[in-house]
């Protein structure tokens, strides 16, 4: 009992220090863009500001325009991580549960466009779309970006958990493949379908570089792209800068919280014991 | 009979029908854009011109002649090596220990992923200061406490593992929700059958957490390894670019995007790319062999 | 499934794909553009009409010895002598759009932007479309877009990338109709941005040379003044030694002459002071290890080691600037810009001199022009005549506008004839850049591409971690320059240098 106890006390110890840790620098980033602009360069750096200022905040929103960035930034990397979400759930599904000819090397193949830097793929790939007349528009974007072989391989590997007398079962019973995978292996992913989710949006929400040469017109930029002016070739403009990364952090933090009731235990497996 | 195969046809209609798709995708975005990019690594075309000519594998060899590249490829295994056990490590660590926190479980999810979701600029700036041998943080605390003060990123040889620090920190809470998501899939009877056995929590750890996390696993090594020897974020934004003191944490994208794009390169970049893709690709085999079990139980 | 059947069916499928993408795809995907194909036919007509200037470079010595008395004579001719700036007959009637690029920098953006708003008042039908980049990877997206057809009609470029398409026949060489030899001689920048074409390829409008920043408020306190200013680097030995205080732990607490970050390029202006040169004529090989590269090396590696006025471990000028730990320190013409920018209270502070020089040096240092404007020669000719236009307007017809963006923008304008204007006078940063502007040289092609910058980044660092001596950590540093220049093939555009002592 003792022995609990005193493990009990050492995981929150742990857990806790850790977490200071990460949470740190996000302080830090708040605490910067609240700063005033010679508070920031000073050495060394304070922990609590000495005055604080929205400055940073009205440069970065006079800038650029925040509601028009936001708005895309929202609208590409929902309809993404929706595509994403679905293509990899089904691509995932028939790669563990179907057995067709040709399965093995064409997992290899998803799984070797992760293994070249994209930028050299970049230039081709922009010349494609330029030929295909999608440049400077968002389904220059969202077209080659439908599969993503990170979110096949995750699904793969969980939907191979699924045991498959579950699956044999509802076969028996006549249901369609679409729908065993629909009514069966989809409730029964759905952790770490949310975690994908999730890191999914994240990782669109900040994507820089394709959208940098895709997009020419302003209007279409995103968030990452518009923030990037404040990087200037011989130095970073930092107070505004962090001020419209705190912008940008919030509405992942709002889909991670809400999102937090999807992320329990599967549906319960008891019962199913065949 | 007659059953199973249309069974077995309507499932074969549907794997179709979901790949065909996918194998059309990446035909079109990836192998022909990679396909294209090969050509160029076999030819001296420079971006501008209408066309190259065909000068065969001269810039591969070039690659294996240039003193730089090696040292990119023995910084990249380097990286490697260091940064991959132990962000797995540290990741199942902390998934199995988040777990155990009961109702603040979702509470320490979230803060143990925020440096990831705080921007790469800003973390960049901040463990630079952190790192900084006169001002910063670190070495601060290292001559409060009577030690000598480290180079850090200035010193050739712990330059290198001071960007590994960085980078694990950053990318722990990615690898922490993916493993919490394969934790959350193990159902709690196995534990509660185990207890009743009498097993303790190492035990039960080894023999049923472990075992039943080998697809996350799985997924989470063969994914980092991929991910690490293309590593690039964390090194440019600690390194500022061209890679650190005498050239110690350049690592072979680094390199190879410097070659393509800052210095108008771009055949023997894409070289040095597809070099580094077979190397990849060779590993992964060789893990995805040797990790092959059977996990459906 | 072994291994081996999986890779058989997979190298099949990647080698079909490969096969497929060279045989249908050459690099000649560049053509769905306008394209390179319509240069050649576009620059032989301008080709032409410079051979006749080309009489004009005997006199440019004279004028680069003499600019204090050349403001004269150029006063007096005045009237007749900006002829240029009436604005020119319209040669095409383009109705339509023209497209800019530019990287963000504010000051600029609103200076080009309000011009443009004139301009197209002027010219109904026609709109100039100034798109705003984010400057980091601007070689990615200017490049690919170059590639894919899709790139601007003009655009913003800067030394580094400039020089890859100039080579490329990518830009236009400014006309002589538009830009006239007159006017093109009282531009510092213009013996430097001739190529050994005789042309030039870029419009230029600031001029910067070598200065150095001090701390008006730590000489107060040492007593000293703007006379103390150091002159010659034996001076700035003696003075940074003074000014500089170490800590009894052996960190340092002020600096005496702040260098880091700017290490390779502070040599670079040695090299320039000291007549070197960077390569040869015909560009095939480094010249780093000749005797006055070495010792511009062994000067910042000194400064460091020996004079100890400076630590490796501590920031960058500018921070130490800002919580004045440092007395002196080298940083280009945007500092003042930064500091107004990051700690507007500590500006006050600033001073600015001209970078100190060897006894009997030829030269002060780098000539770094502000590269400005250059047109792609891919654009349609109806286009192109309507941009050079524009351009006139922007640069020719109206010098206040110069002087206007060199006040908002901090760079002495590249031109000799203002140097000497009243507003000019006041601005610290602009007064000294024009002081020096006669003085800098650019000496052949800059070690600024592929990776030259960063075999001299580790060559200093190898001087300064590992105490390494200039000659062998240069050498080895030329070894991998002379590497990368014969595998990359490449022939680099040179271009003149000429001397001029300071009195």
């Amino acid at each position: 009992m003792k022995r609990t106890k005193l493990l009990r006390w050492g995981l929150w110890i742990v857990l806790g220090l850790g977490s200071m840790a990460m949470v740190l620098p996000f302080y830090w980033m708040v605490l910067t863009s609240v700063k005033s602009k010679s508070e920031i360069v000073r050495i060394p750096p304070s922990f609590l500001p000495e005055s604080l200022t929205l400055s940073n905040y009205v440069e970065a929103w006079e800038r650029l325009q925040f509601p028009l960035l936001l708005r895309n930034s929202a609208f590409l990397a929902t309809t993404m991580t929706a595509l994403i979400l679905l293509s990899s759930a089904l691509v995932g599904y028939v790669f563990a549960k179907v057995d067709f000819p040709g399965r093995e090397p064409i997992f290899i193949l998803v799984l070797s466009s992760m293994m070249i830097p994209f930028n050299v793929v970049m230039i081709p790939l922009f010349l494609l779309i330029v030929r295909l007349d999608w440049a400077d528009s968002y389904w220059g974007i969202i077209v080659p970006g439908i599969f993503s072989s990170f979110g096949i391989f995750l699904m793969r590997q969980v939907m191979g958990t699924i045991p498959e007398d579950l699956l044999d079962a509802a076969r028996i019973d006549g249901a369609s493949e679409f729908s065993i995978f629909w009514r069966v292996a989809l409730p029964l992913s759905t952790s770490p379908i949310a975690a994908l989710g999730i890191l999914t949006f994240m990782g669109q929400w900040d994507s820089f570089l394709w959208p940098l040469i895709v997009l020419t017109r302003a209007d279409l930029f995103t968030l990452p792209v518009g923030l990037a002016l404040f990087n200037n070739r011989f130095y970073t403009e930092y107070g505004p800068l962090l001020a419209g990364a705190t912008i940008s952090v919030v509405p992942i933090l709002i889909l991670f919280f809400s999102a937090q009731r999807l992320f329990m235990e599967s549906v319960a497996l008891q019962g199913m014991k065949l | 009979m007659n059953f199973f195969r249309a069974r077995r046809r309507q499932q074969l209609i549907f794997a179709a029908c979901v790949i065909v798709p996918m194998l059309a995708s990446y035909a079109l975005f990836l192998v022909w854009p990679v396909g294209w990019a090969f050509s160029i690594s076999l030819s001296d075309w420079n971006l501008f011109q209408n066309a190259g000519n065909f000068v065969g594998l001269r810039n591969y060899m070039r690659a294996f002649r240039d003193p730089i590249f090696r040292i990119s490829l023995t910084n990249t295994f380097y990286y490697a090596i260091l940064s991959v056990p132990l962000g797995l490590g540290l990741a199942i660590l902390l998934g199995v220990l988040i777990q155990g926190a009961g109702r603040f479980r979702s509470l320490f999810r979230v803060l143990y992923f925020m440096p990831v979701l705080t921007s790469e600029i800003a973390t960049g700036v901040l463990w630079r200061w952190l790192y900084q041998p006169e001002y910063g943080l670190f070495n601060s605390i290292l001559s409060a406490i009577n030690l000598p003060r480290l180079g850090w990123l200035y010193s050739p040889e712990l330059a290198m593992p001071s960007v590994v620090a960085y980078a694990t920190w950053k990318g722990i809470g990615f690898t922490v929700i993916i493993i919490m998501a394969g934790l959350d899939g193990i159902d709690e009877t196995y534990y509660e059958a185990a207890r009743v056995d009498g097993a303790n929590l190492w035990n039960l750890f080894w023999h049923i957490t472990l075992p039943l996390l080998r697809p996350t696993l799985t997924f989470v090594l063969v994914t980092g390894v991929i991910g690490s020897l293309q590593v690039f974020g964390p090194v440019y934004v600690m390194t500022q670019g061209p890679g650190g003191p005498l050239n110690r944490t350049r690592t072979m994208v680094l390199h190879q995007y410097q070659t393509a794009f800052l210095s108008f390169q771009w055949p023997y970049g894409t070289a040095i790319a597809f070099i580094s893709f077979a190397i990849i690709m060779a590993l992964t085999l060789a893990q995805l062999r040797l990790l092959r079990r059977r996990w459906e139980y | 499934m072994s291994k081996r059947s999986a890779l058989l069916p997979l190298s099949i499928l990647i080698l079909a794909s490969m096969i497929l993408a060279m045989a249908g795809c050459q690099p000649t995907a560049a053509p769905t553009s306008v394209p390179p194909t319509s240069a050649p036919v576009e620059s032989e007509p301008e080709t032409e009409a410079e051979p006749e200037t080309e009489a004009q470079p005997e006199t440019e010595p004279e004028e680069e010895a003499e600019p204090e008395e050349e403001a004269e004579p150029e006063a007096e001719a005045e009237p007749e002598g900006k002829f240029w700036s009436e604005p020119l007959e319209l040669t095409s009637d383009y109705q339509g759009e023209l497209v800019l690029w530019d990287w963000g920098f504010e000051a600029r953006n609103n200076w080009v932007q309000k011009y443009i708003d004139e301009w197209q008042a002027d010219h109904p039908g026609v709109t100039i479309r100034y798109e705003i980049m984010p400057e980091s990877d601007v070689g990615s997206k200017l490049s690919t877009a170059v590639v894919a057809g899709t790139g601007p009609d003009f655009s913003v470029l800067n030394l580094e990338w400039r020089t890859e398409f100039q080579r490329n026949g990518l830009l236009e060489p400014l006309p002589a109709e538009f830009f006239p030899e007159e006017w093109r001689n009282l531009l510092y920048s213009t013996p430097y941005a001739r190529t050994d074409d005789g042309n030039i390829y870029v419009t230029s409008v600031g001029a910067m040379g070598a200065v150095m920043y001090w701390d008006k408020s730590i000489f107060a306190d040492a007593g000293l003044t703007e006379e103390d200013v150091p002159e010659t680097w034996d001076e700035l030995i003696d003075l940074a030694q003074e000014l500089t205080v170490w800590n009894d732990d052996g960190t340092l607490d002020r600096a005496g002459f702040g260098i880091n970050g700017m290490p390779v390029w502070m040599w670079f202006d040695l090299v320039a002071q000291k007549g070197g040169h960077f390569y040869d004529e015909e560009v095939d090989q480094a010249l780093w290890t000749e005797t006055a590269s070495v010792e511009a090396a062994q000067l910042v590696k000194d400064l460091y080691m020996t004079y100890e006025v400076t630590s490796p471990d501590v920031p960058w000028w500018g921070e130490l600037f800002c919580n004045g730990k440092a007395a002196m320190g080298y940083a280009y013409s945007w500092f003042p810009g930064w500091a107004n920018s990051n700690c507007p209270d500590k500006v006050v502070d600033l001073g600015i001199a001209p970078l100190p020089t060897f006894d009997n040096a030829p030269a002060q240092g780098l000539q770094l022009e502000e590269d400005f404007i250059g047109v792609f020669s891919y654009v349609d000719p109806e286009k192109k005549a309507l941009i050079w236009d524009f351009l006139h307007f922007l640069l020719l017809e109206d010098d206040e506008r110069i002087i206007e963006l060199a006040l908002d923008f901090g760079v002495p304008p590249d031109r000799m004839d203002l140097a000497d204007d009243p507003r000019i006078m006041e601005n610290d940063l602009l007064r000294v850049g024009a002081e020096v502007a006669p003085y800098s040289v650019r000496p052949g092609p800059l070690p600024m591409f592929g990776d030259h910058h960063a075999f001299l980044t580790t060559a200093f660092e190898e001087m300064l971690l590992q105490d390494a001596s200039p000659e062998q950590a240069l050498s080895s540093a030329v070894d991998q320059a002379n590497l990368d220049l014969e595998a990359s093939g490449k022939t680099y555009i040179s271009t003149e240098y000429q001397y001029t002592p300071p009195e």
